[in-house]
């Protein structure tokens, strides 16, 4: 008998309530379950996962949401889009961007990229260098106090990613989901952590470079990717807000074919204390 | 072109505009910044023709106009009404 669970998971201040068939309710709630969310007040979600486990549905305070369909073997993965979506929504103070996040020297970070600009293969790297986790896939940011607050769910690491980072940091695996591997890592940071630096990803040719970026073009590049400027009653906020942790931060821009191979790079720009110069390293 | 007002931030010698209504935003460069913020003084149009070549000062105007961030007035510019954050 595979009998529906239901699973409260609690998030700090956010409850997530999953119910459905033992083979994915379980792993969502494991998935879910290293998140905490603090400086906001979420309203509950309700997911609900059907028998056959090829929809889902959501439901925010009780009024459905979104329902999706769920394809076979990456049910997980598209779950935890839904409520990672569902979390962006609902924030209203603090602020979100689709990058990946690290701590390095005491300082946060930002890595702004799309699918596949190579975010997580670069955290994993920077990580096995002694960075401390913050984020995968959703930086969040309190504009008011100019920090990056931990949002520290599992790595989703495709094989494509392990192969560009080379190997994994120390961790766990929390669940598999087809391919992809949701991982854990160790040192994963505890509280927020001053925002210093925002790295724009892009493909590039033959020389790897990191160059220095304008804030303005950094806050451009921010509202022309995944982030609270895709809300609309959240665009001034999203305007303001990056625009206030952008003005003590500094920027770049790193073109290279796999971002990844250039952890050194921006360990090194990590550890400098004043601005960078152009740093440059052979093809990789 | 409808007047449009803007939310506006200075990052550097940057400027960054909001067009809350479309959520669009407009960055200006230490260049059009400058000729931005002399379509906005009195004696602006004196001043645009010492800012630098006829023809590249022409070309930031008839951008600055398309993001609707000036428009035409008597003989001269205006800025549209702007709000600093």
């Amino acid at each position: 008998m595979n009998a529906a669970q239901t699973i409260d998971v609690l998030l700090g201040t956010w409850i997530v309530r999953v119910s459905g068939p033992p083979s994915i309710a379980p792993h969502l709630a494991a998935v879910l379950g290293s998140l905490r969310i603090e400086g906001e007040d979420p309203a509950p979600l309700e997911v609900t996962i059907a028998a056959d486990e090829r929809t889902a549905l959501g439901a925010v305070a009780g009024r459905p949401l979104w329902s999706v369909s769920l394809p076979a073997g990456r049910g997980l993965s598209v779950l935890l889009g839904q409520v990672v979506a569902t979390l962006t929504s609902l924030l209203e103070r603090l602020l979100f961007v689709h990058a990946g996040a690290v701590v390095m020297e005491g300082r946060a970070w930002v890595l702004l990229g799309g699918s596949g600009a190579g975010k997580t293969s670069a955290v994993c790297s920077l990580l096995r260098r002694g960075a401390v986790y913050l984020s995968d896939e959703l930086a969040l940011l309190d504009p008011d106090e100019g920090t990056v607050v931990p949002a520290t769910l599992p790595m989703a690491i495709k094989p494509w990613t392990a192969w560009a980072a080379g190997s994994l940091p120390r961790g766990r695996e929390v669940a598999c989901d087809g391919s992809a591997r949701f991982w854990l890592p160790m040192e994963r940071a505890a509280g927020p952590v001053r925002a210093h630096a925002f790295v724009r990803l892009g493909r590039a040719g033959r020389a790897a470079r990191l160059v220095p970026l304008s804030r303005a073009g950094m806050l451009l590049a921010i509202a022309g990717h995944p982030s609270s400027f895709c809300y609309r009653h959240r665009v001034e906020d999203a305007f303001v807000g990056f625009g206030r942790v952008l003005r003590t931060a500094q920027c770049f821009a790193l073109e290279a074919r796999n971002p990844a191979a250039c952890a050194d790079m921006l360990v090194s720009a990590g550890r400098a204390t004043d601005g960078p110069a152009t740093l440059r390293r052979r093809a990789l | 072109m409808p007047d449009r007002s803007f939310a506006a931030i200075a990052l550097d010698d940057e400027v960054v505009l909001l067009d809350p209504e479309h959520g669009r935003l407009v960055l200006l460069d230490a260049w059009a910044r400058r000729i931005w913020q002399a379509c906005g003084t009195d004696g602006g149009s004196d001043r645009l023709r010492t800012l630098g070549p006829r023809r590249r000062v022409s070309e930031t105007l008839d951008a600055l106009r398309e993001a609707g961030a000036i428009r035409r007035c008597g003989s001269g510019w205006s800025c549209a009404p702007v709000r600093w954050l």
